[in-house]
């Protein structure tokens, strides 16, 4: 495979896997990390990409072990690491509610989600990926998928009715 | 679309049985102006998405290798060469060719030669030595000091 291919294939998804890393990480600076690394070690490994027939899913399932792997040894050296980040944005939102950005609301409200509920609505809602290809992505079968996925849009419907009754202030 | 088809596809959207093309009808209905305030709500939430779908990677995301890797592969084979080399000249043993051995023993008679005639030369001087020393006598006995 030549760097036009490579380039041609993987510019394709590029962002996604961008959008991907920042809603595992939430940090833009670390997303943008792993977002490097991972395309860097496909391209190390260019040789082998046409071996996989969904080069994309395999590239985003590259995406979710390096951020689970980047969260495990944060979370190792310093559990405020993570969690620091997350309020920061938190509170860059909250800022935001002032102005009564509800946009900006649903973005806080997806982050607070458990990991698993905001990714799958991540690739669903956002990426719009067949459940198919998200059982390839994250590895597990579509009915834990539709449950998720039901309980995220659930999740971010109460508290979005929630936040039109008594938010508006 | 009516109201009704929307407020039915969205149970099921919640449900999470919705299509990707039923999906996108949402999207498309709430992306309008226009939405009964019952459903203003979730107007917020299907913008959302689609705003983020935007958002693209920092442009510094290199998809382009580093540089020098060509460069870096030539400079590796040329280091494990040198280093063969080195390894085998430090092994092979240290032996003269014929040719070496030749003017080696060349070398050595000549400087046999030259240390010969030095040595001969000393003992010309040793003698003229002894020379003075019996003239030295010789005047002592002549003065009697």
């Amino acid at each position: 495979m030549n760097e036009k291919e490579f380039l041609q294939i993987v510019l394709s998804f590029k962002d996604k896997m961008f959008r991907l890393a920042k809603r595992y990480v939430i940090s833009k600076e670390v997303a943008e990390d792993i977002t490097q690394d991972v395309v860097l070690r496909l391209w190390m490994n260019r040789d082998k990409m046409k071996e996989y027939r969904n080069v994309e899913a395999f590239a985003m399932t590259m995406i979710k072990n390096a951020c689970l792997d980047k969260l495990k040894a944060k979370n190792a050296q310093n559990l405020k690491i993570v969690h620091s980040n997350y309020k920061d944005e938190s509170i860059r939102v909250a800022k935001d509610t002032e102005v009564k950005d509800s946009i900006s609301i649903v973005e806080k409200l997806m982050n607070e989600l458990p990991e698993k509920q905001r990714i799958i609505m991540q690739l669903r809602d956002v990426e719009q990926y067949s459940f198919d290809e998200i059982g390839k992505i994250l590895e597990i079968n579509q009915v834990a998928i539709r449950v998720s996925l039901s309980r995220a849009r659930k999740t971010i419907r109460q508290k979005l009715i929630k936040f039109h009754n008594y938010g508006v202030q | 679309m009516a109201f009704n088809n929307i407020e039915k596809l969205l149970d099921k959207y919640f449900e999470g049985e919705t299509s990707i093309v039923e999906e996108n009808a949402l999207k498309e209905y709430f992306a309008k102006k226009e939405v009964p305030e019952h459903l203003k709500q979730y107007q917020a939430m299907f913008a959302y998405f689609a705003q983020n779908k935007k958002e693209t990677a920092p442009q510094n995301i290199q998809v382009k290798p580093v540089k020098n890797t060509w460069h870096m592969q030539w400079a590796a084979k040329a280091a494990v060469v040198l280093l063969l080399f080195a390894i085998g000249y430090a092994l092979y043993p240290k032996g003269l060719s014929d040719a070496e051995k030749k003017e080696a023993e060349i070398a050595f008679k000549q400087t046999q030669k030259a240390l010969n005639l030095i040595s001969k030369n000393l003992n010309k001087g040793n003698y003229a030595v002894q020379y003075l020393d019996e003239f030295e006598s010789s005047k002592n006995k002549i003065f009697k000091n």
